[in-house]
């Protein structure tokens, strides 16, 4: 630690924090442009300039964000040349700034607009012609707003630090000089619209997010990325039950700043997929959507029957890595205590390309979000002892959790899987999982759980509902319970906070652990501590 | 993706010494030197000769078009044998660069920017080109010309003309 003074107050912070940082975890906000805690300190943007001193009694104008906490530094954040410095650089910038906020999408969430509120002047002294370069299509995703532009260079020292891919630089001279693509290489990487997030003003923007409604109309919801095994950390922002954007939440153990184009947008998938919208229930052949009461009866009658003359053992159940640790619990809880110790499985994805940026962020092979969770929970990492089992004709019946809309089932299951006496499935559309069910019950999205994954890492983190379940789906968890209840055992709630504790006491790796103590930054499993971070 | 321009097997040894001149692990620092080789080569920068020098130092072809952009001795665009760049910085404007500028459109019969049809000459302006004591002034190709006068100029042309 270090004792540094701001204004004549002491402040206790940490040794070798950038001053930015440090000044921010006092609660002291410096107004900064280019620097960007995912991103090396730039000092190009001259917004952070403050006084330090640099001989005794004598002080000087430093670039906060190049600086790191020694003991005994004295700073000055409020002089009269601080603050003439910080209007000087605001008329600057405003120069050639277009004044377009009442249609930029930045609107609301702009550093531009922020610091010119606290720092600029009420009217331009600029009588000359602004310089309107026109708009520029940068990559599939980002399009440039050259007028907005301020060239902090976040997104050039994006694409040189953390992707390594230097589609971006910076061409021209003086007041000409515009962000750029080279003729024929686009801004076309696996993290590409991180640029949009990170762009201060309203220049770089998303496609995906282009004229959507003002920013400040949505609800935020802090959850999960359903896209792959590293689990990063997102907020959602949602308005009338629809999801506009998706946006990396800084979580320095998983994701740090960023998160990949595929995740960002795989939102539309979802939302966006056919659901079912009643359970259905196979009559003569075909599947026929029912009542809920109707399907919970056939389930129940169906799985007893297996049970009933095939033995305890012939029911199975498969659980699935797009479901939440509790609703893979309480899978496993139906199967070991309705059914009397049943085999399980996990019906995996097959692997995806996994990919690591020069800066270390990992995008998972494994393309669903909680294999590692599932497979604590169900005891079974595969689909191994379950196809053995029908192979062999002790298992005649099986429960399965579906749920992912992009997976297809290989020939194989689907063969095994046709040759069951009985199948319950619960799926958020009409699969081919779903096509082989005797009884399918409409589940959740990840979008609308709540509930607790574990990345590939092993760390539990909280998934949170953006809005409830489409039409006539359920919460997995609640469909468990209740079919458990049905077949006459002790479910416990099916409150996910309540299920985690339950597991906490019964599944090895989760001993102690609570939705507080998982928190909105996530915990590893067993106190383990991670092999290697994914952020960067 | 531009498909580099390939420099001649002379123009190429001059690459290979040009690059020996630096450490390996700063072949970046070569941009320069070598995008003047690439201009005396080809005549100006284009982005084919972007990409080719950015291949010669393992960089992104945006990050030299960066440089070959920032600096106005590059030319962007096909220009003719004679470059001639008329000060216009504050101190020559006060000796009567606009005449001299005037002077030379005229006599050449092309304008800013503009190269004439027999390829000859290219005029252009420029920034201040460090001589200001000795305004007006005019570059002409690499040699800087002072103390210009109408007939000066012509006389300067007309050695370009014959030469």
């Amino acid at each position: 630690m270090a004792t540094i003074t701001i204004d004549d107050r002491q402040y206790t912070v940490e040794e070798g924090r950038n001053l930015i940082d440090a000044a921010a975890d006092l609660g002291i906000d410096i107004p900064h442009f280019c620097y960007h805690p995912g991103l090396a300190p730039d000092g190009n943007c001259r917004m952070c300039l403050t006084e330090m001193e640099i001989r005794p009694g004598q002080f000087g104008i430093v670039t906060s964000c190049t600086i790191r906490i020694k003991d005994g530094m004295n700073f000055r954040f409020n002089s009269p040349a601080v603050l003439d410095n910080r209007k000087g650089i605001m008329e600057f910038l405003l120069i050639n700034h277009p004044l377009d906020c009442p249609w930029c999408d930045q609107a609301g969430e702009c550093k531009l607009q922020d610091h010119s509120f606290d720092h600029g002047r009420g009217h331009s002294r600029f009588v000359e012609t602004k310089r309107v370069p026109p708009k520029k299509d940068l990559g599939p995703h980002i399009t440039l707003y050259t007028t907005r532009c301020i060239l902090c260079q976040r997104c050039t020292r994006f694409c040189d630090e953390i992707t390594g891919t230097s589609e971006l630089g910076v061409v021209q001279m003086g007041s000409k000089s515009e962000i750029a693509t080279f003729e024929g290489v686009p801004l076309d990487n696996k993290m590409s619209a991180n640029v949009a997030d990170i762009c201060p003003v309203g220049a770089l923007v998303t496609k995906d997010f282009l004229y959507k409604p003002r920013i400040w109309h949505y609800e935020k919801v802090n959850t999960l990325c359903p896209g792959c095994a590293t689990g990063c950390n997102t907020t959602l922002e949602v308005l009338h039950q629809k999801i506009y954007r998706t946006r990396p939440r800084h979580n320095e153990a998983v994701n740090g700043h960023w998160m990949c184009d595929e995740g960002r947008f795989c939102y539309h998938d979802w939302q966006d997929a056919d659901r079912l919208q009643s359970p259905l229930k196979r009559v003569d052949g075909e599947l026929r959507q029912v009542t809920w009461p109707d399907a919970m009866d056939a389930a129940v009658s169906g799985i007893r029957s297996v049970l009933d003359g095939e033995g305890d053992s012939a029911m199975g159940v498969v659980g699935s890595s797009m479901a939440t640790n509790e609703e893979n619990y309480l899978l496993s809880k139906l199967g070991k205590e309705a059914f009397g110790s049943s085999t399980t499985g996990l019906n995996r994805k097959p692997d995806g390309e996994a990919w690591t940026s020069k800066s270390g962020f990992r995008i998972a092979a494994d393309k669903a979000p909680n294999s590692r969770g599932a497979g604590d929970m169900l005891g079974a990492d595969s689909l191994d002892d379950i196809l053995r089992g029908i192979g062999d004709g002790t298992i005649r019946g099986l429960y399965v959790l579906g749920g992912d809309i992009g997976q297809t089932l290989p020939p194989e299951v689907a063969e095994a899987f046709g040759k069951l006496d009985f199948l319950v499935v619960h799926d958020v559309r009409l699969s081919d999982l779903a096509d082989l069910a005797d009884v399918v019950f409409p589940g959740a999205i990840p979008f609308e759980k709540n509930g607790t994954m574990t990345n590939a890492q092993g760390r539990v983190q909280r998934l949170n509902p953006a809005f409830p379940q489409a039409g006539g789906a359920r919460e997995d968890g609640a469909i468990l319970g209740y079919v458990g209840q049905r077949m006459g055992i002790e479910m416990g709630g099916t409150d996910p906070a309540e299920i985690l504790e339950e597991i906490s006491g019964r599944v090895e790796g989760y001993g102690g652990l609570t939705y507080d103590l998982v928190g909105d930054q996530g915990v590893m499993k067993g106190g383990e501590e991670p092999s290697e971070a994914a952020g960067g | 993706m531009t498909a580099p321009l390939e420099f001649t097997d002379a123009a190429r040894e001059r690459a290979v010494e040009i690059l020996s001149r630096y450490p390996a692990e700063y072949k970046k620092s070569a941009v320069v030197p070598l995008l003047h080789l690439a201009q005396e080569e080809w005549g100006y920068i284009s982005p084919e000769a972007m990409a080719c020098v950015a291949g010669l130092i393992d960089c992104s072809p945006v990050k030299v078009a960066e440089i070959a952009t920032f600096y106005p001795m590059f030319n962007k665009e096909p220009v003719g044998e004679n470059v001639l760049a008329v000060c216009h910085t504050l101190p020559c404007a006060l000796t009567g660069c606009a005449g001299i500028f005037d002077h030379l459109s005229e006599r050449l019969g092309i304008g800013l920017g503009e190269t004439t049809e027999d390829g000859r000459f290219t005029l252009r302006k420029s920034e201040c080109l460090a001589a200001c004591d000795r305004g007006p002034v005019l570059l002409v190709n690499r040699r800087l010309h002072t103390h210009l006068t109408p007939d000066k100029v012509d006389e300067i042309i007309d050695g370009l003309e014959e030469g």
